[in-house]
């Protein structure tokens, strides 16, 4: 049972880690170096929690392996792949094919409903449009996806966005994260705004929802008492030589 | 992408509204001000249609139109009724009217003439002259009204008029022991024939021949009735107009009557000396276009603002696209599809406005300035002026969209709202 040809996707070298950094430095134009990793790598299918206070870095590193932003020195590779290597609309082409993004809110836009937020993700990426279409349509892949994480489709799916609760908001944004199965999970605080029982409750559908598809997860929060749910935790403040480097 | 275009405006619905509204207004600004502008040099131009010479004495062509047709200033000099005779008589003449001027009456001008100037003048698209309410002039002492004056003047068919010598508008030269009888008032045309009381020519002699030289010859006095029974053949008229059999002749005709031996005459061709005329106050009507232009740039202006304003607000929605995996390109496109989406509907707006307010104003505007306002489609100039503002609405638009996609490649994936 093979899944849809590889030469539909931009290239993803199975073997490889979902995620590696190679001596990584990144800064804001006009500002002092605010990365510089020596090494991290991720594994497929890992559930990695990137701990960090707020300013760190955290966004910026999601950047950064989103292809959104470009190191000024080293390598960044997802799935094998060196982003600086693609030119910019491949490497939003490959963003939108293996990487989906949960932000710590306003993740919808909030005029088209709930399913249609969900198949905008479909709307940029082919090979997840497709991968949808295998799974019965990419609307009933959207519903389902929505059922699944706790949000009935006859009641929710057809609602505009500005319509819904914050928590509901965010568990749309991880059905349109991960509708078309793509292979990695980017999420950037996205329980910041919830209450601690509604934090757990949407973990526990994020991983399963993860865990389904085999979606390696990369989690970033300030807040470490998540931390023990994952796989393994990473702290910014330790790999990241130019903050070690500041506050020495 | 337009779909995602249309739904983010209707998401903004009110802003977009008013966006589209400054800008249909503008642009029924514009619109209409051309209109009225092409209709009124389309109606100057064609004061007089259907006559192929006017002739007078010599004199400049511009100041034969302007007193032989707007009755505006005086004659140099007089035309021989014997000339007139002789020139209508030529082989290639279809008919002539002669006109004479000099008298008024409360301000308006009286133009003597004969009853072929109801038959034959012609204006506009070759309109004749119509009765609103009676018949041509028949007896001497027959009086017919232009529009203007009769609704200026607030006369009907039967009022008694008293004609002034010379065009003042106090006389202390009323003809007042001749009266005429008001038979018959002209449909508005637009043209100084409103503002004219034609008369017959032997109604003219009439007036005058107990007079000399601009006053009355003291002790001649001469009744009404003993008038009617006098020769009232004229001596001179003051211009008169001609129409050939051929077109072709016209400038034939012209040079013969330019070379006249017995009199210096000038002949000229009305549309002609029309366009030199309108050139002179073309300058106006430039100024208001000008305006109106302005106005659209007004409206372009308030459209950039409004898209500016929106745009804090839209930096979250293009961080979404971007995570989705959208290009710049794309962030970049649907500010831009907006702005002409917005000036589309703006133009669209602005025709129906322009068309409305044409259809509920053109009876007055027909009534009050004889205009003929046509509801007709636009004109080619019309919808380039429509695709200038549009390609000027989706320009402006770029502005705003060139700051989203820059911001969209510095932003990253943070939304700092």
């Amino acid at each position: 049972m093979s899944p849809a040809p590889a030469a539909e996707r931009t290239p993803a070298a199975p073997a490889m880690p979902a995620v590696r950094f190679d001596d990584v430095g990144f800064a804001w134009r006009g500002q002092p170096r605010l990365l510089d990793i020596g090494e991290l790598t991720i594994a497929r299918g890992e559930r990695v929690f990137v701990q960090g206070a707020s300013g760190s870095g955290k966004s910026t590193l999601l950047g950064l392996i989103g292809g959104v932003l470009l190191p000024q020195a080293g390598r960044v590779e997802v799935l094998g792949t060196d982003l600086a290597a693609l030119g910019a609309s491949r490497r939003d082409r490959f963003r939108a094919d293996h990487v989906g993004f949960v932000f710590q809110q306003f993740n919808l836009l909030p005029y088209l409903s709930a399913r249609d937020n969900v198949l905008l993700a479909c709307r940029f990426s082919l090979p997840r449009r497709r991968a949808a279409q295998v799974a019965g349509g990419a609307a009933a892949a959207a519903d389902r996806l929505l059922a699944a994480l706790g949000l009935e489709p006859s009641r929710f799916a057809g609602r505009p966005a500005a319509e819904l609760s914050v928590g509901q908001q965010q568990r749309v944004a991880v059905a349109r994260a991960l509708i078309g199965d793509p292979e990695l999970l980017v999420a950037d605080e996205p329980t910041s705004a919830l209450d601690a029982d509604a934090r757990a409750a949407f973990l526990e559908l994020l991983f399963r929802e993860c865990a389904r598809a085999r979606t390696t997860v990369v989690f970033v929060s300030h807040d470490p008492g998540l931390a023990t749910l994952f796989d393994r935790t990473v702290r910014l403040a330790e790999i990241n030589r130019a903050q070690r480097a500041n506050m020495d | 992408m337009l779909a995602l275009a249309l739904k983010s405006l209707r998401n903004r619905f009110a802003t977009g509204a008013l966006t589209a509204l400054t800008i249909a207004l503008s642009v029924a600004l514009v619109l209409g001000v051309q209109r009225i502008r092409s209709e009124t040099r389309e109606s100057f131009a064609s004061t007089v249609s259907g006559t192929d010479l006017i002739v007078g004495a010599r004199s400049s062509p511009v100041g034969l139109l302007l007193y032989a047709v707007f009755h505006l200033g005086d004659a140099t000099n007089n035309v021989s009724w014997q000339t007139y005779t002789e020139v209508a008589a030529w082989p290639d003449v279809a008919w002539s009217v002669p006109i004479s001027l000099g008298d008024s009456h409360r301000g308006f001008r009286v133009m003597g003439t004969t009853g072929d100037f109801f038959a034959h003048y012609r204006y506009g698209a070759r309109h004749a002259l119509e009765f609103a309410a009676g018949k041509p002039f028949d007896d001497v002492y027959d009086a017919v009204l232009g529009a203007e004056v009769a609704r200026r003047l607030g006369y009907a068919l039967g009022t008694e008029i008293v004609l002034t010598h010379g065009t003042g508008r106090i006389g202390f030269a009323d003809h007042k022991d001749k009266p005429f009888r008001v038979v018959g008032i002209l449909a508005r045309t637009g043209t100084p024939v409103d503002a004219t009381v034609a008369v017959s020519l032997a109604g003219i002699e009439a007036i005058h021949v107990d007079w000399q030289s601009g006053t009355r010859i003291p002790g001649a006095a001469v009744s009404a009735e003993q008038a009617r029974h006098m020769d009232l053949t004229p001596k001179t008229i003051t211009a008169f107009l001609l129409g050939l059999k051929s077109r072709i002749a016209t400038f034939g005709v012209q040079r013969e009557i330019d070379d006249y031996e017995a009199e210096p005459l000038t002949a000229i061709l009305p549309g002609v000396a029309l366009q030199q005329l309108w050139e002179l106050v073309g300058v106006a009507e430039s100024a208001l276009l000008l305006i109106s232009v302005l106005v659209v740039l007004v409206g372009l202006a308030g459209m950039v603002t409004a898209l500016l304003t929106t745009l804090a607000e839209r930096r979250r929605e293009m961080a979404i696209l971007r995570a989705l995996g959208a290009h710049p390109r794309l962030v970049f496109g649907l500010l831009v599809l907006e702005a002409g989406l917005l000036t589309f509907a703006g133009e669209i707006a602005g025709l129906a406005l322009m068309y409305a307010a044409l259809a509920a104003a053109r009876g007055a505007v027909m009534d009050r300035f004889g205009l003929a306002l046509a509801l007709s489609p636009p004109s080619p100039l019309e919808a380039a002026l429509l695709g200038a503002v549009l390609v000027a609405g989706v320009l402006a638009g770029a502005v705003p969209a060139l700051l989203a996609y820059r911001r969209a490649l510095a932003d990253g994936l943070t939304l700092r709202v």
